[in-house]
């Protein structure tokens, strides 16, 4: 049974979607995002009403409590208006749906975004625990920060919401990315941490050139794991992307494994997208 | 002593920077191999070590090792590579070109002490 939450939704689009959904799903209404517990919900759902501001900010606020798991959050409107979608979607809404629109094509949508991500087969995990375990080692050595991994899927079609992410190409025997998102907040924190002074002290400029440094000595130090495997590659320089509901663009027709890892209550992600030359997997 | 620490990364340059000053090391910096060398021609024979990332823009840490070690001026000068390129390959060529020691990041504060203390002590009898 999928739990479905819809928050603060009129009858209109409750029973709506009742109907769309069927017997397999469980709806519960509640009347304030703040009451949401995001992770025991396979689906969120927000009514589209006359206050746009008010729904970007509660999909960003819902999007954050998420912490990188990709749980879908549908915004419904009654009837088709001219509201632009991308202000939706930015904020971190994974679709817009029109109670317009044909239901045969609305029912296909939501079940689709209910369909579990795929998690990694044996075989894909070791290339993934390298980078599991050097990620942890990384931020104990250099942030003295324990960090705990959460858990791992792949994922071609969920966009990561962040502020800021570091990305490096990777060239060789394997080809591909590697990207680290955070908030704005843990970056500060876990950057202050790794330059060992106070957090006033850490400005967008450190922010910037520390997630790209991160991002550096993750790929580098797991990149000596691989020595004389198919899974082998070069560093390329790091780049930096700032601004919430950023995307990130990885090489095309590659898996994209999301690794979602704890810091108290915060979390980061690292996105691995590696794919060896000479086909393995 | 006065060290040149050499890094793209601000951030890397600054955790550096830390950890030397209070060891009662004077710090300056360079942001690539082409801004070091220029630092060197001048500041050559005060300069006693360079700290030395591998992967740079504009010119690389084992570019600039190479150029430093083929300059007279500098023949006095420790150097020590400090990378993330950690493969044992990558630490044999640096050392095979003159680099007195090699520290893989990630490193802690006494990581970086232990290898300085290294390239110190290992200096000295010359």
């Amino acid at each position: 049974m999928n739990k479905i939450v819809l928050i603060d939704c009129s009858s209109e689009v409750t029973s709506a979607l009742a109907e769309l959904l069927g017997e397999q799903c469980s709806l519960s209404n509640i009347s304030s995002e703040d009451r949401i517990v995001p992770e025991e919900n396979r689906m969120i759902v927000l009514e589209a009403d006359a206050s746009p501001d008010a729904i970007y900010l509660k999909i960003s606020r819902i999007r954050a409590a998420c912490k990188f798991k990709d749980i879908p959050i549908i915004v419904i409107k009654r009837r088709e208006d001219r509201i632009p979608l991308e202000h939706f979607l930015s904020s971190g809404a994974t679709e817009v749906l029109s109670l317009d629109a044909p239901p045969g094509a609305c029912r296909q949508i939501l079940r689709g975004h209910l369909i579990p991500n795929r998690k990694p087969l044996e075989k894909e995990m070791a290339y993934l625990v390298p980078f599991i375990e050097n990620t942890v080692q990384v931020l104990k050595t250099t942030a003295s920060l324990e960090v705990a991994f959460r858990e791992v899927y792949f994922s071609n079609t969920f966009r990561i919401f962040g502020d800021i992410s570091g990305i490096i190409g990777l060239s060789g025997e394997s080809e591909g990315t590697v990207a680290v998102t955070l908030y704005w907040r843990l970056a500060r924190n876990i950057i202050a941490r790794m330059m060992n002074v106070q957090e006033e002290r850490i400005n967008a400029e450190y922010i910037h050139d520390g997630v790209g440094e991160l991002i550096n000595v993750i790929s580098g130090s797991t990149k000596k794991r691989f020595k004389g495997t198919p899974f082998h590659f070069e560093l390329s320089l790091p780049t930096v992307v700032v601004g919430s509901g950023h995307q990130l663009g990885h090489p095309e027709g590659s898996s994209i494994a999301v690794l979602i890892f704890d810091v108290d209550d915060s979390a980061f992600v690292l996105q691995v997208c590696l794919k060896p030359k000479k086909h393995l997997i | 002593m006065l060290i040149l620490v050499v890094d793209d990364s601000m951030v890397a340059r600054n955790i550096l920077k830390n950890v030397l000053e209070p060891m009662g090391h004077e710090v300056i910096e360079a942001s690539n191999g082409r801004e070091a060398l220029k630092i060197l021609e001048k500041l050559a024979k005060e300069v006693g070590c360079v700290l030395l990332d591998w992967n740079m823009p504009v010119m690389n840490g084992f570019e600039t090792l190479q150029a430093i070690r083929s300059d007279k001026d500098c023949g006095h000068i420790l150097i020590l590579m400090v990378s993330t390129e950690s493969e044992d390959e990558f630490i044999e060529r640096a050392i095979a070109a003159g680099a007195n020691g090699y520290l893989a990041k990630p490193f802690s504060a006494e990581e970086l002490k232990a290898k300085m203390a290294d390239i110190l002590k290992a200096a000295k009898p010359r």
